[in-house]
């Protein structure tokens, strides 16, 4: 269980998220929100990517008290994720396996399911943003998660990548992994509940 | 014209004199620090007299001043391959004339510490009489300016093709990338000629404090030389936290241990160093030396960057701290205290570093 207990974040003197207590069972969750609202900056805090005051445990794994530990238990993709140009996709994948201590079969298996293989050797400064936002999804499944933060992951993929990510997400989620994502889009996913939340005036609301 | 003059400054002179105000404030120390202050007139009359003089001296001197338009033209390229810089592409809407003078202004700004120079050399030269010698310098300069700024211009009118332009190619690697390595590709990638210029200067400042002789064997003027050296390398500290905090964000998010990130640092530092460390060795310093001053030179370099996680990451701090740091370590250098210095900075660095590294968030 994900648990968020006096959570405040702001940036200069601009209050962003004030959220006294809130709790992420098993499950999909969708966080809604309009622009600006702070779910990009939810998902940041989750993932331990920016700093804050409270505290943020899985299950009783401390995000400030165990670092290393909590990372491990969380993966997060940025809407726009931005990366070395000068990299290979083939490089960032290694360097996220062996972090991550995935397994190289299940890794290969990413790589084909998101078809990627093709370009995965060139430079990510080739790459299309599809490209790049493929690749990041390959990176956000490597290891062994147990919540899986997505920050807008129907965005710039083609809709043939649509089924795939969806098909991961059921294949995933049955092996017991949580997930967190915003979306401006609703995500079709049959045969399992999508809890939806929203981010307004400064807390998160269960819808 | 008055605000694409603003512009151009902000987005490419500005950045120039802050990537570069290590390296300039090296070469000013060099012509007006190295010599005593009832000495720099005679001393640079000579210097000047030698230019004009000599055809040799002055091609010399030619092509140093090339190399460091060079360094800005590297510099420009690399910043309008940049996603935040598209905006550039505006710039080829205006007529040909309105981009060529605010283009040509901004130009003259970044030389201008090279132009100001040649000024007292065509003074000096027209009135020694030395005309031929003035004119290969007015023609070099002007030439110089215009090959500038029309190569700056294509590369803004090209913007839309998405073609990244790169004075130097680029370093291909072919084998895997491990993570010390994509600070070292950066590098090689986007600054190559900031990277050549700075390893020339402190090769340059190595083999000459080496020259200073003395009867018995003394580490004390390698170490100051490298001192200078390490100095040279600050613009590289900077690029690297910069790096961090633009495309390699998503390492923070990853299941390493703060005793491996800092480990990573120190790897990188000491494959950076690569080169001045072999120099140092082939100078016969012995290897117990050799081993300090290694663990001094990576420290010094991981201790600032450290550093870097505390506040804003602005190059004014950085350039004032560099410089802080510089003289506390020439005096400790002088004292042969640099092993505790090495200690000092390794425990400080980590301390540090353990404490900021989750606390830092970049604000715009």
């Amino acid at each position: 269980m994900l648990s968020i207990k006096n959570v405040r974040k702001e940036y200069g003197d601009h209050l962003i998220l004030d959220i006294h207590h809130l709790q992420f069972e098993n499950g999909l969750f969708w966080i809604k929100g309009a622009n600006g609202s702070g779910k990009s900056t939810l998902l940041k805090i989750i993932s331990g990517m920016i700093p804050f005051e409270g505290d943020v445990t899985i299950d009783g794994v401390g995000l400030k008290k165990q670092p290393t530990d909590y990372r491990r238990l969380v993966n997060y993709v940025e809407a726009e994720p931005l990366f070395p140009t000068y990299l290979t996709g083939n490089d960032l994948i290694l360097f996220f396996s062996s972090t991550r201590k995935a397994k190289k079969e299940e890794v290969e298996a990413l790589i084909q399911k998101f078809n990627i293989e093709p370009f995965i050797k060139n430079p990510i400064g080739t790459y299309s943003s599809g490209m790049v936002k493929k690749l990041s999804l390959v990176l956000a499944f490597i290891g062994k998660p147990k919540y899986i933060l997505l920050d807008e992951p129907l965005v710039t993929i083609d809709k043939e990548s649509v089924p795939i990510l969806y098909d991961l997400v059921k294949l995933y989620f049955n092996r017991g992994v949580n997930f967190i994502f915003t979306s401006h889009q609703a995500f079709e996913l049959a045969d399992i509940a999508v809890k939806e939340l929203e981010v307004k005036d400064h807390t998160v609301w269960v819808l | 014209m008055g605000a694409v003059v603003r512009v151009l400054n902000k987005v490419l002179v500005k950045k120039f004199y802050e990537r570069n105000v290590g390296l300039l404030f090296f070469v000013f120390f060099l012509m007006f620090g190295v010599v005593e202050s009832n000495q720099l007139i005679n001393y640079h009359r000579s210097l000047i007299y030698g230019i004009l003089t000599s055809p040799v001296f002055l091609a010399g001197v030619m092509g140093v001043w090339l190399l460091y338009s060079g360094k800005y033209l590297q510099l420009v390229l690399s910043e309008l391959a940049e996603p935040h810089n598209q905006f550039l592409k505006d710039y080829s809407r205006l007529t040909k004339r309105q981009q060529f003078w605010p283009m040509l202004l901004s130009i003259v700004m970044v030389d201008q510490p090279v132009l100001l120079y040649s000024i007292f050399i065509v003074g000096v030269g027209a009135f020694s009489q030395q005309y031929v010698a003035v004119f290969f310098i007015l023609v070099f300069h002007s030439v110089k300016l215009m090959t500038c700024t029309w190569i700056v211009l294509s590369r803004i009118n090209s913007l839309h093709e998405r073609r990244a332009t790169k004075l130097l190619p680029a370093i291909q690697w072919p084998w895997r990338r491990y993570f010390p390595f994509f600070y070292l590709g950066h590098f090689t990638n986007h600054l190559p000629l900031a990277l050549l210029f700075t390893k020339i200067f402190s090769f340059f400042a190595i083999i000459g404090f080496m020259q200073i002789t003395t009867d018995h064997y003394e580490i004390r003027t390698a170490l100051m030389g490298l001192l200078f050296g390490l100095m040279a390398h600050s613009v590289f500290i900077f690029e690297s936290r910069r790096l961090e905090e633009t495309y390699l964000t998503f390492v923070r998010g990853l299941p390493i241990s703060m005793i491996k990130r800092f480990l990573f640092l120190g790897l990188f530092y000491g494959v950076l160093l690569i080169p001045e460390l072999v120099l140092l060795a082939i100078n016969h310093i012995v290897w117990f030396d050799l081993l300090i001053i290694t663990l001094f030179a990576v420290f010094y370099l991981v201790y600032q960057h450290t550093r870097l996680f505390r506040g804003s990451l602005t190059i004014d701090a950085h350039t004032t701290f560099t410089f802080g740091l510089f003289l506390i370590s020439f005096m400790l250098v002088l004292f042969k205290l640099y092993w505790l210095e090495a200690i000092a900075l390794s425990a400080l660095g980590f301390y540090q570093y353990k404490r900021d590294y989750y606390n830092f968030e970049a604000t715009a």
